[in-house]
C-alpha cells in the first residue's frame, strides 16, 4: 500500500450516533492498528427517545455479531412491522405503511395495478388488507418470518423499537471491550492546521487534550466540529418540512403490546408512539409559526393512554443537510450531518449508512479528495430521496382544516418529487432507482393510504376479468388473515424467545 | 383514448423480438400489432453482424417471457457463454478472462478483490479470473447450468449465450406469427403526421397505409421513423467511441464451438471472435482503415427515444459498440421498459417522460462501460490507442476511474447495467491497480487470507471434475 494508514480517529459526541460509529469502527477494522477515542460528556443530555428504526439495522446488529434476544432485553426493545399513519390523507383515515410488499401479481402486471383497477369498480378493499404484515401488526401479533421462501410467511420483514438511550449505552460497553476509549468532558476548544484548516486537536473542560487524524462529529445539531469549526454549511429545507420543534413525553403502556409505530396527524404536525417493553414513548413534531410551545404540549398530553412518566421535554431543529457531511478531516454522522423528522423512522438508518460509506472509503493520510467526494455524493442522495418520501406525507393530502396543511398541501414541492407524483397518479408508475432506501411498497403504501390513486391501470390488465379478479384479491386477502391469525401475540413471541427485559 | 393498434417499423431482430413480446403481454382482442418489415439486412441492432453474444440478464428476459432457452439456442445454433478472453488490451498484451458469475468470494466485511490487492502488496501474485468457476470452466471447456439452490460453488457460475442472429430472430418471428401479428413485407415509404404532431400512419413503397395508436421504429441505424419528426437530433460519441468501421467473417467450422468470447485488441480497434455449432465468427471494429467488406457507423443517440407516439428501440435508439452484447441488452430493457409503461392514450406524456428519463440514463452507464476499456488501454506508442488514453470522458466515468485508482471501489449510478465486480474486471485486466486497499483487510490476518485463497481454488478444482463438456452438455439440451 502506498500510502499511511491512519493511526487514531476522535468520535466527539456519544448518544447513539457515536456510539453506533464507535462500535462499528472497532469491530469492523478488527486487529488494524488504529487508536478510537470518544469524548462524551455527561452534563450534555442525548436526543435519543424512544427510537422506531427500519428493518436495516438488524443488518447493524448481525456485523456487530449481537444477539437479537439479549439486544431486545438489553433495549426493553419490541418488534416492529411497520407505521400506522392516522389523519394523514383525511381527517379520520388509517392506513399501515408495512415491512412487505402487498398481494401477489397476476399475469405479470403488479398487484398495485390490479388493485387500482378493482378499487375504481368498488371491487377491492384498503390495499392493506391484501398485506400479512399489516394484518399481523393490527392483530398485535408477530413472529419472525418463515425462512422458507415459498412460505406465504417469509414475505415481510421486521425492525424494532427500542430505548435509544440503553441502546448506546449497549453499544457503548461492545465498543470499550474491543477497545475504543472514552473521555468525559465537554470540548471547550478546537484547534486547526493553519494551512489546511484540518482540525488538530480538542481541548476539554477538565483541560484533556486529544488529538487525531480523523476527527467524527457525533455532537448533534450543533455540529460542533462540522460547522462550529469548519462552518461547511447547512442547505435548509424547512420550505418543504416545516416542523422545527418537537416536545416528547413518555407514559405507561395501557393495552395490548403493539408491534407497530404510530404517526398521528394533529393540526399543525403530527405525533409519534413508539411502544417498548416498559413503557410507550410519546412525542409532538410540530410547526412553530402554527402552535406555541405550550399548545404542542397540551396537544400530545391530551391525547396519551395514561399520565405523563416525567415532564415534557422540548427540542428544537431545523430540516436539512449539511453542505458537505465530509469536510476536511471532519465526518459528521447524525443529527450533525442534518436532520429529517422521524416520520419514516430513518435516523438510525441513516446514521448506519454514513457509518458503512465512511468505512468503505476510510482515507489514509494522503487525504485524497476522492474519499470525501464519492462520501458525499452518496449520502446527499441518501437525504436528498428520504426528504421527498417525507414531503410526499404531507403534500398527498385533503386536509384544509387548519392553515398548517393549508401550506403543505399546496406548498412548492421538488421538480424530483412532482415528477414521481404525476406518474404514480397518471398511470400508477413507481419511479426506480439503485440508491434510496424506500422501495416501490413503500411508496405505494403511501399513496394507496393518503388517497392518491392513478386515474389509469396497465393496459395489460384489461383482458382479466372482473370476477377472476375479485376472486385472486378475496384469495389473497383469505391468506393473509389466516396467516396472521397463525402467529403468537407480540407479547407472548417476545417472552418466547427470552429477548424480556424482566 | 385506448391503444387499440401498435405498428412496428422494422422486421429484423429488434423488431421481431418486440412484436413477439407485445403479442405474448397484450391479449390480441385487446390490441393489435402489425409489423412492417424494411428490406433484406437485419441492421435493427446497429450494423449487422450474423453472431451475437449475451450477457446473463438475457436470461431473465427469456424466463420473464416464457421463452425457452433450449429452444433457442436450438433454433440460432447456439450455445453457452461463461464470459470474454481478453487479450492485446495492456502494455505486455498478456491475455485475461472477464468472467460471468462470482470470482472468489468475501471473508468478513472484506470483498475479494480487496483481499487481492493485499495480497499483492506481499508480493504474492493474484490473478483474479484464476478464483472464477467460469474461468476455470472456459480453459477446459466444461459447461452445466447453475443449480439454483446456493449450497453449492457451482452456483457462483453465470452464463451468457452465443447465437447466430438470423436463428434468434426467426424464433422470434415464428413466436410473433403464430400469436397473431400481422406482417406487412414491404419497405416504409413515409410517414404522416397530424395536425397535434402524432404519427397517424405510415405508407409503404407499395403504397398500403398502416393507422396505428403507437408506433416502434426498430429500422436500426436509419431510425427512419423518428428521425422523420421534427427536432428529432442525433448525438455523435464517436470523440468517445472512435471506432467507425466493422466488417465480419464467418467460416465453416466443424469444431465444437467454445463457451466464451474471445476480445483482441489490434492497432486501430479490436476484433471479436465467436463460435456457433457450424462456424466460426471473426468481427472486427476499427478507426477508418480499410476493412474487408466494411460498413461504416456512427456511435451515438437520440436525443429523444420517445417522441410524441413514436419509441424508438435498437439501432434506430442508439449505436454503441456493435460487437458487444451491450445493443442486445439495451434493446431488451428498454422492451421491458416500454411494457411496463405501455400508456393508455396515444400522447403518454408521463410515460414518455419515463422511458425517456430511464432510457437516457440506462444508456449512458452502458457508454461509459464501453468508454473505459479505450481510456485505460495499456497500449503506449500507438497513435490510436495513445489518444484513446488522452481523450477526456463523461464526468462520471472520470469519477468511476478517479475513484478506482484512489480506493478499490466503484462508484454505481441508478442506471448501471454491471455491478461492482464487472467493472473491478475490466479495471483489473486490463492492469489499473489501486493506489490502496480496503483498510479493513488489514484487519484479518495474512494467513486467514491465504488460507482462503487456496481453499477457494481447491474446492472450485475439485468441482471442475464433475462439470460436464461443454459440447455434450449442449447436445443434451438442444438435441
Amino acid at each position: 500500500m502506498g500510502t499511511k494508514p491512519i493511526e487514531s480517529i476522535c468520535i466527539v459526541g456519544g448518544g447513539t450516533a457515536g456510539w453506533m460509529t464507535a462500535a462499528a469502527i472497532s469491530k469492523i477494522l478488527g486487529d488494524a492498528d488504529v487508536a478510537i477515542h470518544l469524548v462524551e460528556s455527561d452534563v450534555i443530555g442525548t436526543v435519543g427517545v424512544g427510537e422506531a428504526t427500519v428493518p436495516h439495522i438488524r443488518l447493524f446488529n448481525a456485523k456487530l455479531g449481537i444477539n437479537e434476544a439479549e439486544f431486545m432485553a438489553r433495549t426493553k426493545a419490541t418488534f416492529k412491522l411497520g407505521i400506522e399513519f392516522r389523519n394523514w390523507g383525511r381527517k379520520g383515515d388509517s392506513y399501515i405503511h408495512p415491512f412487505g410488499i402487498f398481494g401477489a401479481p397476476s399475469d405479470g402486471v403488479d398487484f398495485h395495478h390490479l388493485w387500482t383497477r378493482m378499487h375504481a369498480a368498488g371491487l377491492a378493499e384498503p390495499i392493506e388488507a391484501y398485506s400479512l404484515p399489516v394484518a399481523a401488526a393490527r392483530a398485535n401479533r408477530f413472529a419472525h418470518p418463515n425462512p422458507n421462501p415459498r412460505s406465504l410467511l417469509s414475505t415481510y420483514s421486521y425492525a424494532f423499537q427500542f430505548d435509544a438511550g440503553l441502546y448506546a449505552a449497549f453499544l457503548r460497553d461492545l465498543a470499550e471491550s474491543r477497545g475504543v476509549v472514552r473521555h468525559e468532558g465537554k470540548v471547550v476548544d478546537v484547534t486547526q492546521n493553519a494551512e489546511t484548516g484540518f482540525v488538530t486537536g480538542i481541548s476539554l473542560d477538565n483541560g484533556k487534550q486529544l488529538s487525531a487524524d480523523l476527527f467524527i462529529d457525533c455532537s448533534g445539531f450543533r455540529g460542533l466540529l462540522i460547522e462550529d469549526t469548519l462552518q461547511t454549511g447547512y442547505d435548509d429545507w424547512s420550505h418543504w418540512l416545516p416542523c422545527d420543534r418537537a416536545v416528547a413525553v413518555p407514559c405507561a403502556t395501557n393495552g395490548p403490546l403493539t408491534p407497530y409505530t404510530r404517526a398521528t396527524a394533529l393540526d399543525a404536525g403530527w405525533v409519534w408512539r413508539i411502544p417498548l417493553q416498559h413503557r410507550v414513548g410519546n412525542g409532538h413534531v410540530y410547526c412553530s409559526d402554527y402552535v406555541s410551545d405550550e399548545d404542542a404540549a397540551k396537544a400530545v398530553v391530551e391525547q396519551l393512554e395514561s399520565e405523563p412518566l416525567v415532564d415534557p421535554k422540548f427540542l428544537r431543529f431545523k430540516t436539512g443537510k449539511r453542505r458537505k457531511q465530509w469536510s476536511k478531516n471532519v465526518v459528521s454522522i447524525g443529527l450533525s450531518a442534518g436532520f429529517l423528522e422521524p416520520l419514516e423512522s430513518t435516523s438510525i438508518h441513516l446514521i448506519q449508512l454514513a457509518i458503512g460509506r465512511l468505512l468503505d472509503f476510510l482515507p489514509d493520510q494522503s487525504w485524497d479528495p476522492m474519499f470525501s467526494h464519492e462520501f458525499n455524493r452518496l449520502m446527499d442522495l441518501e437525504y436528498e430521496r428520504v426528504r421527498d418520501f417525507l414531503i410526499l406525507h404531507y403534500n398527498a393530502t385533503e386536509r384544509d382544516d387548519t392553515p398548517f396543511w393549508n401550506y403543505v398541501r399546496t406548498m412548492p414541492i421538488p421538480d424530483s418529487l412532482t415528477e414521481k407524483m404525476e406518474s404514480y397518479r397518471e398511470r400508477g408508475v413507481v419511479a426506480k432507482y439503485r440508491d434510496g432506501m424506500f422501495l416501490d411498497a413503500s411508496w405505494i403504501a403511501v399513496y394507496a393510504g393518503q388517497n392518491v390513486i392513478p386515474q389509469n391501470h396497465d393496459p395489460r390488465s384489461a383482458h382479466l376479468n372482473d370476477e377472476d379478479l375479485a376472486r385472486h384479491l378475496v384469495q389473497i386477502k383469505t391468506m393473509c388473515d389466516a396467516a396472521a391469525n397463525s402467529l403468537p401475540t407480540h407479547i407472548d413471541y417476545i417472552n418466547h424467545i427470552g429477548a424480556n427485559a424482566n | 383514448m385506448p391503444i387499440d393498434r401498435i405498428a412496428i417499423v422494422g422486421g429484423g431482430l429488434a423488431g421481431w423480438m418486440t412484436a413477439s413480446v407485445l403479442s405474448r403481454v397484450l391479449n390480441d382482442h385487446q390490441c393489435r400489432v402489425e409489423i412492417i418489415g424494411t428490406g433484406d439486412t437485419d441492421d435493427s441492432l446497429g450494423p449487422f453482424l450474423p453472431a451475437l453474444t449475451t450477457m446473463p440478464t438475457a436470461r431473465q428476459f427469456h424466463a420473464e417471457f416464457g421463452y425457452s432457452e433450449d429452444q433457442i439456442l436450438a433454433k440460432s445454433n447456439g450455445c453457452f457463454s461463461l464470459g470474454s478472453a481478453i487479450s492485446g488490451w495492456t502494455k505486455s498484451g498478456a491475455p485475461c478472462f472477464h468472467p460471468f458469475g462470482d470470482t472468489g468470494a468475501a471473508l468478513g466485511h472484506v470483498s475479494f478483490h480487496q483481499l487481492a490487492a493485499r495480497l499483492r502488496t506481499e508480493d504474492v501474485q493474484v490473478n483474479l479470473p484464476d478464483y472464477s468457476l467460469a474461468a476455470l470452466c472456459a480453459q477446459t471447456s466444461r459447461f452445466a447450468r447453475p443449480p439454483k439452490d446456493c449450497e453449492t460453488v457451482l452456483s457462483s457460475l453465470d452464463y451468457g449465450l452465443v447465437l447466430e442472429t438470423a436463428g434468434y430472430t426467426a424464433f422470434f418471428k415464428q413466436d410473433a406469427l403464430s400469436r397473431g401479428v400481422s406482417e406487412v413485407s414491404a419497405e416504409m415509404q413515409n410517414a404522416a403526421i397530424g395536425d397535434d404532431g402524432l404519427i397517424e400512419s405510415v405508407t409503404t413503397v407499395t403504397n398500403e397505409q398502416i393507422k396505428a395508436d403507437l408506433f416502434i421504429d426498430c429500422t436500426g441505424v436509419a431510425a427512419r421513423l423518428i428521425s422523420a419528426l421534427p427536432e428529432n437530433l442525433f448525438e455523435n460519441w464517436t470523440h468517445w467511441l472512435p471506432c467507425d468501421r466493422i466488417s465480419n467473417q464467418m467460416t465453416p467450422s466443424a469444431e465444437h464451438p467454445q463457451p466464451f468470447a474471445h476480445i483482441a485488441a489490434h492497432h486501430t480497434g479490436w476484433n471479436r471472435f465467436l463460435t456457433t455449432t457450424g462456424y466460426l465468427h471473426d468481427g472486427v471494429v476499427s478507426k477508418g482503415s480499410e476493412l474487408y467488406n466494411a460498413i461504416e457507423f456512427t456511435a451515438g443517440r437520440r436525443a429523444v427515444f420517445w417522441q410524441s407516439n413514436c419509441v424508438a428501440l435498437g439501432g434506430a435508439a442508439a449505436v454503441l459498440e456493435p460487437l458487444s452484447p451491450l445493443p442486445l441488452q439495451l434493446l431488451q430493457n428498454a422492451i421491458r421498459r416500454l411494457i411496463t409503461l405501455l400508456p393508455n392514450d396515444r400522447r403518454a406524456v408521463i410515460e414518455r417522460r419515463e422511458f425517456n428519463r430511464l432510457t437516457s440514463e440506462e444508456l449512458e452507464c452502458a457508454r461509459d462501460f464501453a468508454i473505459l476499456p479505450y481510456k485505460i488501454n495499456g497500449r503506449i506508442g500507438e497513435v490510436f490507442w495513445d489518444a484513446c488514453r488522452d481523450m477526456e470522458v463523461p464526468e462520471r466515468l472520470a469519477h468511476r476511474i478517479g475513484l478506482y485508482q484512489s480506493t478499490g471501489r466503484v462508484a454505481l449510478y441508478d442506471g448501471d447495467l454491471f455491478e461492482e465486480a464487472d467493472w473491478v474486471a475490466l479495471f483489473d485486466a486490463q492492469g489499473i491497480l489501486p493506489r490502496r486497499y480496503d483498510p479493513a483487510a488489514n484487519g484479518i490476518p495474512l494467513l486467514d487470507i491465504r488460507d482462503h485463497f487456496v481453499r477457494i481454488r481447491e474446492i472450485m478444482i475439485r468441482e471442475l471434475a464433475n462439470i460436464p463438456f461443454h459440447h455434450e452438455y449442449l447436445k443434451s439440451v438442444t438435441g
